[in-house]
C-alpha cells in the first residue's frame, strides 16, 4: 500500500477485506460439511444438478436411491411416454412370475426427453450403474426437429460426466452444497414452481403413474394432431438420430439395449400415417439403424395389449394402460430376450 | 467485458495517483474520452464540439456587456444544447426502454453544459476556468453513461483541490461500489428476470393481481438499477478522490410528491428546479406575489414536469407521465394552502405513513404510462379497474424486494448511505462475504443486463 500522491492508503485498509475471505472460505466449508450430512435430503428435498429438467434431477436422485437398495438390472429410458408407460413393479412381477427370476427396473423416462438427451443420459446411465438391459422406449417425435425438449445434453454436469471438463459440472459432482445451492436457484425460478407440482408422485422405481385421465374428446383431439402436425412439418433431425444411435451404441456383451415403440393411441397412429410423411419416415429411420446395429426394435401391437380405456390422453397410458403395457412388456422379455436377462 | 473494463479502471487508477495533480486531470480526460470512444465512438465528435462550443459560448457570456448580450449567448448555448440532444436522441431512437441505447449519455451531458452556461449567466460561476477542466466536467466516465448530473461548481472546486483517497475514502468508496453491485445483480437483474412482464405486454390477458406484481415489481427494478449504477459510479469516481452527488435518497419512503422528487434522481430533479421550475415561478411572482396567483400554483410544476416527461422521449405517454406527476404536485400545492405545513413541526408518523402509502401507489400507477405507449398504458388501467383479481403472485418474489426495502431502511434510520462502515469490522466482513457470495450467485442465475439508463 501506497501512502505518498495522492493514494495514502494504509495496509490496514485491507483487513476488512481480508476477514471476509476468511469468513467467506469458512462459511463455505462449513456449508459443505452440512450439505454431506446423511439428514441434509429430507431437510432441504433433492439436491439440483443445475438441469433444465427438475423431472431429470428427481429420476437421477430416485435411481441413486434404488441402486443404494437393489441391483439395477434394468433401465427404461425415453420420454413422458415411457415414464408413464413401464410400471417396474408390475414388469418385475410378471417376470418372476414367468421365469422364476428376479428383475430389478428402474423407470428413467423424463418428460419431453428427447433422442439428442437421451443418447447422453444413457450413457452415463450406463456408465454408473452397469444394467444389463437398456429399455428404450421411443416414438417418433423424439428424433423430431422441432421438438421443444430439455436440452440435458447442454447441461454443464452431463457434459463433464461425458469427459467435456466445465467448473460447473465439476462443482456439481464434488460439491454437495453447490447441489443445495442450484436446488435453491431453481426454487426461485418462477419457471421450475408450476413443474414442482406436476411431478409429484413418482414412485420408488420411477414410474409416473397418470393422475389424471381426459376424456379423448375432440379438444384433446385437436391439441394432439396440433402439436403433432408441428413437429411433422420437418424431417427427422439429424442431430437426435445421432442421439439415438449413440443409445444403440451402448449395446454390447455387459449392457443388451433393446428399442421399444412407444404406445399410441390407434386413432393417432392412423392419422399419423394417413397425414404425415414425418412418422412413417422417422420410425422407418429408427428401425433401419437398430437393424444395422443388431439392436432388437420392438413394435407394440397396441390394439392388443392397452385397453381401449387404458389411455390417460392420445399418447399417454393411465394405470390400467401401463398395467397392461408393463405386462407385455415383461412377457416379451421373458419370451425373447431371455438370454440378456438371466443372471 | 465487465474483467476488461475493471482491469482498464484498475490501470487507470495506478497511473492516476501517480501524477501530479494537474497532469492527473489531464490524464483523466484522456480516460474517460477513451472509455467514451469504446462504448460509442462514432458520438465522439458529438461530445467534443458540444463541450467545446459551450466552453466558448460561456466565456461570450462571462465576457459580454450586460443585456441583451449575455441573454443572446445564453439562449443561442440553450439551443445548440437542446437542439443537439433533440437530434441525436430522436434522430436514432424513438422509444427509450426498449434496447440498449445507441446514443451515449447525451441527456445527461447536455444538461451540465447548460446548466454550465446558466451558472456563468447567473455569476453563480466564476470564470474562467481551463478548458481541459471543463471538458472533465462534462466527459468524466465514472457519471457519463447515466449520470448523476454534476453542477459545474461543485465539481470544479474538486478539480482544482487535492483529490486525496485514503483508508476513509477507500472505505467509502468500497462501500458504496458494494451496495451498487448488491443493488444491481442481486435485487434488479434478478427480479427483472422473473417478474410476469407478459403481463404488462399484453394486458387483456392478464387479471389484476398479475399486473399489479408487474407493476410493483418494476417499480423496484428500474429504482435498484439506477440507484445501484449510480452507487457504482459514485463509488468509482470516489477512488479518483472525486465525490459525485447523491442521486437517490430512499424513494419508496417520500410521504409527498415533493419528497419524492428530493429523493428519486435527485441530480435530475433538482436541476429541473433550479433551472426551470425556480424561473418560472420567479417569473409568474414578479407580476402577482399574492397567494392568490393561480398561475404560480399551477405552471411551474406542471411545466417542469412535462419537460421531466419530454426528457425521457418525444412522445404522448411521456408527456402523459410526466403531466400526472405535475398534477399530483399541483394537487399538493393547493393542500398545502389549506393544510399550510408549520414551519419545524414534524408530521405525526400516522400522517407520514399515509403519505408514504399514497405516494408510492399513485407513482407506481403512473409509471405504467413511462413503460408502455399511450393506448397500451389505458389498456392497463383499464384491466386495474375492471378485470378479474387473479391469484395471488407467489410469495418468493419478496425475496428480490424486501432486502431493497431494508436496505434502504438501514439508510434511512441512520441518516447515512454506507452505514455498514459504521459496524463491528467482524460483522462488516461478514457482510461483505455474504454480498460477494450473492454477487456470484446472482451473475451465475442471470446473466447482468444493461443498466435501464445506460447511456441515456
Amino acid at each position: 500500500m501506497s501512502t505518498s500522491g495522492t493514494w495514502r492508503v494504509s495496509v490496514a485498509a485491507l483487513r476488512t477485506p481480508a476477514m471476509a475471505l476468511v469468513i467467506l472460505a469458512v462459511g463455505l466449508a462449513l456449508a459443505e460439511m452440512a450439505a454431506r450430512r446423511p439428514g441434509m435430503r429430507e431437510v432441504l428435498g433433492t439436491p439440483s444438478i443445475g438441469s433444465p429438467s427438475r423431472g431429470f434431477e428427481l429420476q437421477l436422485n430416485g435411481l441413486e436411491q434404488f441402486a443404494s437398495r437393489l441391483p439395477v438390472d434394468c433401465i427404461v429410458v425415453g420420454n413422458s411416454t415411457a415414464q408413464m408407460g413401464v410400471d417396474p413393479a408390475v414388469l418385475d412381477g410378471r417376470y418372476l412370475s414367468l421365469t422364476g427370476r428376479d428383475l430389478h427396473c428402474f423407470n428413467f423416462g423424463v418428460a419431453g426427453m428427447t433422442a439428442g438427451a437421451a443418447g447422453a443420459v444413457a450413457t452415463i446411465l450406463v456408465q454408473r450403474y452397469h444394467p444389463r438391459l437398456l429399455l428404450y422406449v421411443v416414438s417418433a417425435r423424439d428424433v423430431g426437429e422441432s421438438v421443444d425438449g430439455p436440452l440435458l445434453e447442454s447441461t454443464p454436469w452431463v457434459r463433464y460426466q461425458l469427459g467435456s471438463f466445465s467448473s460447473e459440472g465439476w462443482l456439481v459432482e464434488h460439491s454437495a452444497a453447490f447441489r443445495y445451492y442450484l436446488l435453491y436457484r431453481q426454487w426461485l425460478e418462477p419457471s421450475a414452481w408450476r413443474v414442482a407440482a406436476s411431478e409429484a408422485g413418482t414412485t420408488d422405481a420411477g414410474f409416473l403413474r397418470a393422475r389424471t385421465r381426459l376424456p379423448l374428446a375432440p379438444e384433446v383431439w385437436a391439441h394432439a394432431v396440433g402439436f403433432y402436425s408441428e413437429i411433422a412439418r420437418e424431417p427427422p433431425s439429424p442431430s437426435e438420430l445421432a442421439g439415438y444411435a449413440r443409445v444403440l451404441s451402448l449395446s454390447g456383451p455387459q449392457t443388451r439395449v433393446i428399442v421399444i415403440e412407444a404406445p399410441a393411441h390407434e386413432r393417432l397412429r392412423r392419422w399419423a400415417r394417413r397425414s404425415t410423411r414425418f412418422y412413417g419416415e422417422a420410425m422407418r429411420r429408427m428401425r433401419d439403424e437398430a437393424r444395422r446395429r443388431r439392436v432388437p426394435f420392438w413394435r407394440v401391437p397396441t390394439w392388443r395389449v392397452v385397453p381401449a380405456d387404458g389411455w390417460s390422453d392420445f399418447v399417454h397410458l393411465d394405470g390400467a394402460g401401463a398395467t397392461s403395457f408393463s405386462e407385455w412388456l415383461a412377457t416379451r422379455l421373458a419370451t425373447r430376450a431371455d438370454g440378456a436377462t438371466r443372471n | 467485458m465487465i474483467a476488461l473494463w475493471f482491469a482498464a479502471l484498475i490501470v487507470a487508477l495506478v497511473i492516476y495517483h501517480r501524477l501530479p495533480p494537474r497532469p492527473q486531470i489531464c490524464w483523466l480526460l484522456g480516460v474517460s474520452l477513451a472509455f467514451y470512444a469504446w462504448w460509442a465512438w462514432r458520438f465522439l465528435p458529438a461530445l467534443v464540439l458540444l463541450s467545446a462550443a459551450s466552453y466558448g459560448i460561456a466565456r461570450r457570456i462571462a465576457q459580454a456587456p450586460p443585456q441583451p448580450g449575455r441573454r443572446a449567448w445564453l439562449w443561442f448555448g440553450v439551443a445548440l444544447n437542446v437542439g443537439t440532444l433533440a437530434l441525436l436522441r430522436y434522430g436514432y431512437r424513438g422509444a427509450p426502454f426498449a434496447e440498449p441505447f445507441a446514443v451515449l449519455g447525451v441527456s445527461f451531458y447536455s444538461l451540465q453544459t447548460m446548466a454550465y452556461l446558466f451558472d456563468t449567466y447567473s455569476g453563480a460561476l466564476r470564470l474562467p476556468h481551463r478548458p481541459v477542466d471543463f471538458a472533465v466536467y462534462v466527459a468524466y466516465f465514472p457519471k457519463m453513461a447515466a449520470g448523476p448530473i454534476e453542477r459545474p461548481q461543485s465539481f470544479l472546486r474538486q478539480l482544482a483541490e487535492a483529490r486525496i483517497v485514503d483508508d476513509a475514502r477507500l472505505g467509502r468508496a468500497a462501500t458504496l461500489i458494494a451496495v451498487g453491485l448488491t443493488r444491481k445483480l442481486v435485487l434488479a437483474d434478478l427480479l427483472a428476470a422473473r417478474l410476469p412482464t407478459a403481463a404488462l405486454a399484453a394486458p387483456a390477458a392478464s387479471d389484476r393481481l398479475m399486473l399489479v406484481t408487474a407493476i410493483l415489481g418494476y417499480a423496484f427494478v428500474l429504482y435498484n438499477d439506477f440507484a445501484g449504477y449510480t452507487s457504482i459510479a459514485r463509488g468509482v469516481s470516489a477512488l479518483f478522490g472525486i465525490e459525485l452527488s447523491r442521486n437517490f435518497a430512499q424513494p419508496f419512503f417520500a410521504h409527498s410528491f415533493t419528497d419524492l422528487w428530493n429523493r428519486w434522481h435527485i441530480t435530475f430533479s433538482h436541476w429541473l428546479r433550479d433551472y426551470v421550475y425556480l424561473p418560472a415561478s420567479r417569473a409568474l411572482l414578479r407580476r402577482d406575489l399574492s397567494r392568490g396567483n393561480l398561475a404560480n400554483l399551477f405552471v411551474p410544476p406542471l411545466v417542469t414536469m412535462l419537460a421531466c416527461g419530454l426528457w425521457h422521449g418525444a412522445s404522448v405517454h411521456m408527456l402523459l407521465w410526466g403531466g400526472l406527476h405535475g398534477v399530483y404536485l399541483v394537487a399538493q400545492r393547493i393542500g398545502m394552502l389549506r393544510w399550510p405545513p408549520r414551519p419545524g413541526a414534524a408530521l405525526p408518523a400516522w400522517r407520514r405513513r399515509i403519505g408514504v402509502a399514497i405516494v408510492f401507489s399513485l407513482s407506481c400507477w403512473t409509471l405504467v404510462a413511462l413503460l408502455l405507449p399511450t393506448a397500451q398504458a389505458m389498456e392497463v388501467w383499464w384491466r386495474l379497474a375492471s378485470g378479474p383479481m387473479g391469484e395471488l403472485p407467489d410469495g418468493r418474489l419478496l425475496l428480490y424486494t424486501l432486502p431493497s426495502l431494508w436496505l434502504d431502511w438501514m439508510q434511512i434510520r441512520h441518516g447515512e448511505e454506507t452505514v455498514f462502515l459504521s459496524w463491528p469490522r467482524p460483522a462488516r466482513a461478514a457482510l461483505l462475504a455474504l454480498a460477494v457470495l450473492l454477487w456470484c450467485a446472482a451473475s451465475a442465475a442471470t446473466p447482468p443486463r444493461p443498466f435501464v439508463y445506460q447511456g441515456f
